[in-house]
């Protein structure tokens, strides 16, 4: 289990975080969501020590969080410049396991691995990253915006991909469109603010879903 | 943009160090002076082939000869350094001998385009892929890569062939290693810089192992000088790659430490600069391990 207890973050004077506290069970993929600038990203940061903690504890099953245990895929995943999408799955793959696994992946998302990455859309650059993450076997998958510019196709692969490999890792997720979320995890956090975080289990989307429109349409009601 | 203008800056950083550090290697080592012709024309037409903005500039300069006055302008004031040192020490002759090498360059340069992006690259196996950062750029240049390697060879003519050719190769790496590679593609464990360094420096060795021998058989009374260009060489390696992970991060592709290196690598050309230069290098070198070991360990 992924554990944050009191984490504490800010950006000089601005408070991101002020002691925010939540649990990610193992086995389960959980959703984040908030608006822009809430602080989903800088979580994902924190978590990956590109941010230095600031105060509170990060645990995984009881020990202190170390980034080796952390795969992630940022918003927009970049790439060594002249590479082909096979040397990347090479570079990646820690053993011939994880590299088969890969080219496993990569050939159900129809990915060209024999082109450079350089000229890979937006979609397929997010898919590629999204391959090689997944075939890493670390506990802990952080994914900031998996299904960003990528087709329909592929965006259903990358959902089953995610759920078969939740069985025995911590993934969280984070995404601006709900149905994205809500169709994939089993909890979904909503932050609010640096102290406000709601949890809803999977029996509470469809009322969390209801409340969110109910609350747009009544804040654009003078619209017509 | 930023990335274009920091590849200016090398280019012109490299030509006052070689109008600067090419006379000074020809005053000691007595090389003939048409050389400036010569290696004004190597370096010109090796800059010149790895330029990216051939693209852009010929849809705004339509017609071959406005692209032509435009690059040999260009081109011109790279070399304007070398030329006035030459026109300096009334080697007028020269002086336009070099203008005329940029003008060669010049009507040549719109016939070679780069065109990784549209054609299957040429891989080099025998590279191994833990020094991507050296395999990939290779690959990049292609040809050119060949032929600069075979060049070195050419140190059985003259000392000074392996003195610029080592300079080059120093010049280049911090370029080599400029680009961060994603967080996935580290395989951290304890010592990591080390361990790159230490695979760059024996894969370098090899490909610097031939031209050394040639320089050091051919030219057995200058072996402190090669000695020195080895040891400036495998400096270089040391802060190209201490700089990278010093600044590096999962969230910017490039390194922000260019300039700085360069500045550092200008020092090696003054007599014992280099020591300077390994001092700040093995700086950098704890820097960069602590800095691996709080985004990994």
């Amino acid at each position: 289990m992924l554990d944050i207890k009191n984490l504490q973050f800010a950006f000089g004077q601005k408070v991101i975080y002020d002691h925010l506290n939540l649990t990610f069970p193992i086995s389960s993929i959980t959703g984040l969501i908030g608006k822009n600038g809430v602080g989903k990203t800088t979580l994902f940061r924190i978590l990956t020590n590109i941010y230095r903690n600031q105060g509170g504890e990060i645990t995984f099953n009881g020990e202190k969080i170390t980034p080796n245990m952390i795969s992630f895929l940022p918003t927009d995943p970049f790439f060594y410049p002249y590479m082909k999408g096979s040397e990347y799955l090479d570079i990646v793959a820690c053993n011939p396991a994880e590299l088969i696994q890969s080219r496993v992946f990569a050939s159900q998302l129809d990915l060209p691995l024999d082109d450079l990455i350089d000229n890979y859309s937006t979609g397929m650059k997010k898919k590629i990253a999204f391959v090689a993450i997944f075939a890493q076997s670390r506990p802990i998958v952080i994914l900031d915006e998996p299904y960003n510019g990528v087709d329909l196709e592929s965006n259903e692969a990358i959902k089953y991909i995610i759920h078969h490999f939740a069985k025995d890792r911590v993934v969280v997720l984070s995404s601006h469109i709900l149905s994205t979320i809500t169709d994939i995890s089993d909890r979904i956090y909503h932050i609010q603010d640096a102290k406000t975080v709601t949890s809803h289990l999977k029996d509470q989307f469809d009322a969390f879903a209801n409340d969110m429109k109910i609350h747009t349409k009544d804040k654009f009601s003078d619209l017509k | 943009m930023v990335d274009r203008v920091g590849w200016l800056l090398f280019i012109i950083f490299l030509f006052v160090v070689l109008g600067v550090g090419l006379q000074f290697l020809q005053t000691l080592l007595k090389l003939p002076a048409y050389t400036s012709i010569l290696f004004s024309f190597v370096v010109l037409a090796f800059i010149d082939f790895s330029r990216e903005d051939k693209v852009f500039l010929s849809s705004v300069f339509q017609s071959y000869s406005s692209l032509v006055r435009y690059i040999w302008i260009e081109n011109l004031i790279l070399v304007l350094p070398v030329i006035i040192y030459q026109c300096m020490i009334k080697n007028f002759t020269f002086g336009s001998g070099i203008a005329l090498a940029t003008l060669l360059v010049s009507l040549f340069s719109p016939m070679f385009r780069k065109s990784e992006l549209t054609h299957a690259k040429r891989s080099i196996p025998w590279l191994p892929m833990h020094t991507f950062e050296l395999r990939f750029f290779g690959e990049k240049l292609g040809f050119i890569a060949l032929g600069y390697l075979v060049f070195g060879i050419f140190s059985f003519w003259h000392i000074g062939v392996y003195a610029v050719w080592i300079l080059l190769f120093c010049f280049t790496l911090p370029e080599v290693f400029k680009w961060n590679e994603s967080r996935e593609m580290v395989h951290w464990l304890p010592n990591f810089v080390m361990n790159k360094v230490i695979n760059n420096l024996f894969v370098i060795g090899k490909l610097v192992l031939m031209p050394t021998l040639v320089a050091i058989i051919f030219h057995p009374d200058m072996w402190y000088f090669t000695a020195y260009l080895i040891f400036c060489l495998f400096t270089t390696i040391l802060l190209s790659i201490s700089f990278k992970y010093t600044t590096f991060t999962t969230v910017f592709e490039a390194s922000i430490a260019s300039n700085v290196v360069f500045l550092m690598l200008m020092l090696m050309l003054l007599p014992g600069g280099a020591l300077i230069t390994i001092i700040y290098a093995i700086f950098q070198y704890f820097k960069a391990e602590k800095n691996m070991n709080l985004l990994y360990a």
